[in-house]
C-alpha cells in the first residue's frame, strides 16, 4: 500500500493547505512535516509494485532514493521559505506536483508517466511568477517549453508503443527515437535545449527552483536512462552516447562560461547548474558500472547544491533585497550567516573540496582521464567559471558598506542555508554516510545503471 | 432551449471539411485581432470544432466535456482579459517586451505564411494514423500558436499561443491515444496551462501596475 500513499497523501495534504492558505504558520510545518515524512517513507519503506486498472506502478530503489531527496530538499526549502514572500498557494502547488512526479516516476506506461511529470512541471511553473515582469514571462516560456517537451515525449512513446504491435515498420522506430531524444534532451536541459533552465533559477523562487532543476530534472534523467538501459536504439547506442558526450561537454563550456559572465548568485547558480548537469552526461555517456554510480552520486549532490544556494539566494534577498553584486555589499556583517552559506554553497557550485560533490566530479572525471586526458583537463578547468562568479560575490560581500541600512527580517532562512551547505560538505567529508541508508547503496546504483 | 438544441445539432453535423475551414477562419481571426477579450471567442469555439472533429474517436460524453472545458478555460481567460483592458496599461506595456506591436497587414502577412508552411508540412507529411483533415489542424494551429507565442505582445496574448499549439497537438493526439485516462490526464493538463496563463499575466500585471504608479509619483515629486 506504499505507493497510493506516497501519491495520495501530498495531494490530500495539498488541498488541506489550498483551504488553509491564509494561515501560515499552520501550512508551513504541515507542508514540512509532510514532506519529511514522503521522504522517510521513501528513503525506508520497499514499495511493493501494484496493478490498478491495469496500470502496473512499480518503484526501483534508485527511484525511491532520488525521491526521497527530493522530498527532504522541497520539505527543507517549505521551511526556508515560510518568511520569503511567494503565494499564498505555494505550498499546495509543491506538495501537488510532488505528487504527480510520484506517479510519473511509478508509472510503468510511459504515455501516462509523461502527462503526470507534465502537470507535475506545469505545477511548479505556477510558483515562478514573484513579483518580477521577468519572472511572469520567464514562467510562460517555461509552459511553452512543457507543451513543446510534452508534445515531442508523447508522440515518441507512442510511436515506440506502436512498434512493439508492429515490429516491422522502422519508420515508427525512427520517429520515436528522435522524438524521444529530442523531448528528453529539453527536459533534462541538454544544451541546446537548456533555455529553460538558466531563468528558471534565476527567478529565485526557491521552491519552483527545486521542483524545476532538481525534482523534475532528476526524474527526466531516470527515464531517460531507462529508456537507454532497455536498448530502444540497439544499433544506435554509440551514436547516442557520443551525442551525450557532446551535450555534455557542450554544458559545461555553456555553464562555465556562463556563470563567469553572471552577476547574480541566481544567476550563478543557473549556468553552474548546467554545467553539472553537462558533467552527468558524460558520466552516462561512458555506459560502465563505475561511471553510472559517479553519475548517480553526481545527481545527488547536484541536488543539495542547487537547494542549499537557492534557500541562500533566498535569503539574501530576504535579508539584504537582491542577491547581485551589488546587493551583497557589506552582507559579511549585514547577514554573516548567508554569507558563510554563500561560502560553502560556492565551493560546491564550483566542485572544490571538502564538499560532497568535489567526489563525484573526481570520480567521473578519472574515468574520463582513462579514454581522454586532455578531456578530462579541460573539464577540470570549466570549474574556474563558477568558482570566479562565487568569489566575486564573495569579494562584495567582504566591501564595507558606508551608510548601512537596518532591516528587520528573520533568521530561519539564513540558518538553514547555512545547515544545508554544513551538510554538504559534511557529505564530502563523511561520504560513507550513504553507505549507513535503510536500502543497500550497492542495490540503489544497480537499479540506476540497469 | 430548442434554439440551443438545433445550434449544437448543427455543429455536431459539420463536415471534417467544413471544420477545417472554419479553424483556419478562426486561427486567422485571432492572430490578426489584437483585441485581448474578443480573441477568446475563436479560442473557445476552436475547442468545440476540435471536439467534434475528434468524436468519430471519442466517447461521446468526452466531446461534451471537451466543450465544457473550452468554455471553462474561455470564462477564466475572460476575467484576467478584463483586468487587462481596465488598467489600461497600454503605455507601459512595451516596455518589458522588446518586440512592439506589429501592424495590421504584418499580421496577416504572419498568418499567411504559417498556413503556407502548415500546407508544406502537411503535404510533405502525410500520417497513416490520423486523418488528413485532422492532420492539417494539427499542424496549422501548431504553427499559428508558435507565431502568436513568438509575436504576442503582452503575456496574455502570448499565452494564448501556448493554448493554441496545445490544441493543434491534441488535435492529432486523440487520435493516436484513445485511453480515456490519457485523455482526463491532458484535458487537465489544459486546465492548469490556462490557469498559468492566469497567474502570469496577473502577476505582470502587479509588476507593470506598480512601476507605473512609481514612475507617476516620481514625476509629481520633479514637478
Amino acid at each position: 500500500m506504499t505507493i497510493p500513499w506516497l501519491i495520495g497523501l501530498p495531494l490530500a495534504m495539498s488541498l488541506l493547505t489550498l483551504v488553509l492558505r491564509r494561515v501560515r504558520l499552520v501550512t508551513t510545518p504541515l507542508t514540512a512535516a509532510t514532506f519529511f515524512a514522503l521522504a522517510i517513507v521513501l528513503a525506508t519503506a520497499r514499495a511493493e509494485p501494484l496493478i490498478v486498472l491495469g496500470r502496473s506502478l512499480e518503484l526501483a530503489p534508485a527511484e525511491a532514493m532520488l525521491m526521497a531527496l527530493n522530498a527532504a530538499l522541497l520539505g527543507w526549502g517549505t521551511l526556508a521559505s515560510h518568511r520569503i514572500d511567494q503565494s499564498r498557494a505555494a505550498y499546495s502547488l509543491a506538495l501537488s506536483a510532488f505528487a504527480f512526479s510520484v506517479a510519473a516516476v511509478v508509472m510503468e506506461n510511459l504515455t501516462l508517466a509523461i502527462l503526470c511529470l507534465q502537470i507535475a512541471a506545469v505545477l511548479a511553473t505556477l510558483l515562478l511568477p514573484i513579483h518580477r515582469a521577468e519572472a511572469a514571462w520567464t514562467a510562460l516560456h517555461m509552459l511553452f517549453i512543457v507543451a513543446l517537451a510534452g508534445a515531442l515525449l508523447l508522440v515518441g512513446a507512442w510511436a515506440i508503443q506502436r512498434q512493439a504491435i508492429e515490429p516491422g515498420n522502422v519508420q515508427l522506430l525512427h520517429l520515436g527515437s528522435v522524438t524521444l531524444a529530442l523531448g528528453f534532451a529539453i527536459v533534462i536541459a541538454a544544451v541546446p535545449f537548456h533555455v529553460w533552465s538558466p531563468p528558471v533559477l534565476a527567478c529565485g523562487s526557491i521552491l519552483a527552483s527545486i521542483l524545476s532543476s532538481v525534482s523534475l530534472h532528476s526524474i527526466g534523467l531516470l527515464r531517460f536512462q531507462q529508456l537507454l538501459n532497455a536498448e530502444l536504439w540497439p544499433e544506435e547506442g554509440a551514436f547516442l552516447a557520443s551525442l551525450l558526450l557532446i551535450s555534455g561537454v557542450l554544458g559545461v563550456a555553456v555553464g562555465s562560461i556562463g556563470a563567469w559572465a553572471q552577476r547574480s548568485l541566481a544567476h550563478i547558480l543557473g549556468y553552474a547548474a548546467l554545467a553539472e548537469a553537462g558533467l552527468i552526461f558524460i558520466a552516462l555517456s561512458l555506459r560502465t558500472e563505475e561511471a553510472m554510480a559517479a553519475a548517480f552520486l553526481h545527481i545527488i549532490y547536484r541536488g543539495l547544491t542547487i537547494a542549499a544556494v537557492s534557500i541562500t539566494s533566498g535569503a539574501l534577498h530576504h535579508a539584504l533585497g537582491g542577491d547581485s553584486v551589488d546587493d551583497l555589499v557589506g552582507a559579511l556583517r549585514r547577514a554573516p550567516l548567508s554569507f558563510m552559506a554563500l561560502a560553502l554553497g560556492g565551493l560546491g557550485l564550483a566542485d572544490l573540496p571538502p564538499t560532497g560533490g568535489f567526489l563525484s566530479r573526481f570520480a567521473i572525471l578519472r574515468l574520463v582521464a582513462a579514454e581522454n586526458p586532455l578531456l578530462a583537463i579541460g573539464l577540470q578547468l570549466a570549474i574556474i567559471g563558477p568558482a570566479w562568479g562565487v568569489i566575486r560575490c564573495l569579494v562584495s560581500a567582504f566591501r564595507p558598506l558606508i551608510a548601512p541600512v537596518p532591516r528587520r527580517r528573520s533568521l530561519a532562512p539564513e540558518i538553514l542555508a547555512l545547515l544545508l551547505a554544513l551538510g554538504l560538505i559534511a557529505l564530502g567529508l563523511y561520504p560513507q554516510a550513504l553507505y549507513r541508508l535503510p536500502v543497500a547503496w550497492e542495490e540503489v546504483v544497480a537499479s540506476f545503471g540497469g | 432551449m430548442n434554439r440551443l438544441g438545433e445550434i449544437v445539432a448543427a455543429i455536431t453535423a459539420l463536415s471534417a471539411n467544413q471544420i477545417v475551414l472554419g479553424l483556419v477562419a478562426l486561427s486567422a481571426f485571432m492572430l490578426v485581432i489584437e483585441d485581448r477579450r474578443i480573441v477568446l471567442i475563436p479560442l473557445v469555439a476552436q475547442y468545440i470544432l476540435l471536439a467534434v472533429l475528434s468524436s468519430s474517436v471519442l466517447y461521446r460524453p468526452v466531446m461534451w466535456v471537451r466543450w465544457g472545458l473550452g468554455i471553462a478555460i474561455g470564462l477564466l481567460l475572460y476575467i484576467t482579459a478584463s483586468h487587462m483592458q481596465r488598467r489600461q496599461i497600454a503605455s507601459l506595456a512595451g516596455r518589458s517586451r522588446p518586440l512592439p506591436s506589429m501592424g495590421f497587414l504584418f499580421r496577416i502577412f504572419s498568418f499567411a505564411l504559417s498556413a503556407l508552411a502548415a500546407y508544406g508540412l502537411w503535404r510533405a507529411y502525410p500520417s497513416s494514423s490520423i486523418p488528413p483533415e485532422s492532420n492539417l489542424a494539427g499542424y496549422l494551429l501548431m504553427i499559428v500558436g508558435i507565431v502568436m507565442m513568438i509575436s504576442g505582445v503582452g503575456p496574455l496574448r502570448a499565452g494564448l499561443g501556448v493554448l493554441v499549439f496545445m490544441n493543434g497537438f491534441e488535435a492529432w493526439y486523440f487520435f493516436l491515444e484513445r485511453s480515456l485516462l490519457a485523455g482526463a490526464l491532458l484535458g487537465a493538463l489544459d486546465i492548469l496551462a490556462a490557469l498559468g496563463i492566469v497567474v502570469c499575466t496577473e502577476s505582470w500585471l502587479q509588476v507593470v501596475h506598480a512601476q507605473e504608479r512609481d514612475m507617476l509619483r516620481g514625476e509629481e515629486v520633479e514637478q
